[in-house]
């Protein structure tokens, strides 16, 4: 008998457990600039996809062994560069948003062990509704493009 | 006898190599390249500024004076190493510029290219000599020991940029900063300057033309 109620918890703990998918929220083409192992701060790049007939809001990123995660923009003004953090990202019902260098960019801070190209980090990201979709990163070393160019590099 | 062997070759060879080569000087000198600046995105200055004394100190812990930057061409950039997006993605433009002119048809040098820190506190010589190579290993990192030996350089070029440190602790603060690369000349004047966003290809095209024009 106890050992079916512990079958039972497990089994209910394992369900509970499952990350819950927010399935009108699709990502592409997540990655992470690698940065120099004295860089505290790295930048992380995504397309974020909303194919449901109302906005989401990511709120909150997580994870991936980073002291904090914050959003941010780039915004050039009068030919100076500066970072505006962002509370939230709105992704418009049916459209996508691009994270892109010298754009929107999620900013990690303080990375416990150091991020090398070719590692994968795994990112919780969290909407409004309390949804939270994991995602895999992949760590590239840039190449020098502005619109995050591993399509015309020169080497 | 003698006179007609100079007439008949002699002569004739000095004239038509006159021409020639005076109708080559000429023809330079008409075709000599204009700089057509509405086409170019860079603001090339029509006097190169002289640059005032400023003391820093390279990557490697080496002074570097205005006195450094003489016999090249320098790009000089303004960003700090704890700059997660424009900062990287600018060193690795300078890297494919570098990459681009190293093929020099006339084998001409590469120029230098520079990042001038505007967080000092932070970006020690230590901390530039991890940072630098890791971008290109030709790369110079100029720190100073504070604000007033970085702001010796920014304030005559006109470079903006504002440290946002919110409080005395606080290590993650970021740094706004002018997004303009600025090229020097190899007599040490500053010569031009482009604005952001910057595309390699097209800086380098420019700088190109731009150096064929001050070494015609």
């Amino acid at each position: 008998m106890q050992r079916l109620f512990s079958t039972l918890l497990l089994a209910v703990l394992a369900l509970t457990s499952l990350p819950t998918i927010a399935e009108s929220i699709t990502t592409q083409d997540a990655w992470i600039r690698e940065a120099p192992p004295v860089s505290r701060v790295l930048a992380g790049y995504i397309i974020i996809t909303n194919s449901s007939d109302k906005p989401a809001t990511l709120v909150k990123v997580t994870g991936g062994n980073f002291s904090s995660v914050e959003l941010h923009q780039t915004v050039l003004e009068g030919g100076v560069s500066k970072m505006h953090r962002q509370e939230n990202i709105v992704i418009p019902a049916g459209s996508s948003v691009e994270l892109k260098p010298e754009g929107m960019h999620m900013m990690l801070f303080n990375p416990v062990k150091p991020v090398k190209a070719g590692n994968i980090v795994q990112l919780e990201l969290t909407f409004k509704d309390g949804n939270t979709v994991p995602v895999k990163f992949a760590v590239k070393k840039a190449t020098g493009g502005t619109d995050h160019s591993h399509h015309h590099m020169h080497h | 006898m003698k006179t007609s062997i100079f007439n008949r070759f002699l002569l004739p060879f000095i004239v038509l190599s006159t021409v020639i080569v005076g109708g080559f000087q000429l023809y330079k000198i008409a075709n000599k390249p204009v700089l057509d600046h509405d086409k170019l995105h860079a603001t090339v200055f029509s006097t190169p500024r002289i640059i005032d004394p400023f003391a820093l100190t390279d990557h490697k812990g080496m002074p570097f004076t205005e006195a450094s930057l003489q016999g090249n061409w320098s790009f000089i950039f303004f960003g700090y190493t704890n700059c997660p997006d424009v900062c990287p993605n600018t060193l690795s433009i300078m890297n494919v510029m570098a990459t681009l002119l190293a093929n020099d048809e006339q084998g001409r040098q590469v120029p230098r290219f520079i990042m001038v820190s505007v967080d000092p506190e932070r970006d020690t010589v230590e901390q530039l000599s991890q940072y630098m190579p890791y971008f290109n290993k030709a790369f110079i990192g100029l720190t100073g020991q504070n604000k007033h030996d970085v702001d010796k350089l920014t304030t005559q070029f006109g470079i903006p940029y504002l440290v946002k440190k919110k409080s005395a602790d606080d290590t993650n603060y970021g740094v706004d900063h002018s997004g303009a690369i600025l090229l020097v000349n190899p007599y040490g004047n500053l010569h031009a300057l482009f604005s952001a966003p910057h595309e390699a290809e097209r800086l380098v095209n420019e700088f190109t033309r731009i150096r064929n024009v001050y070494e015609y």
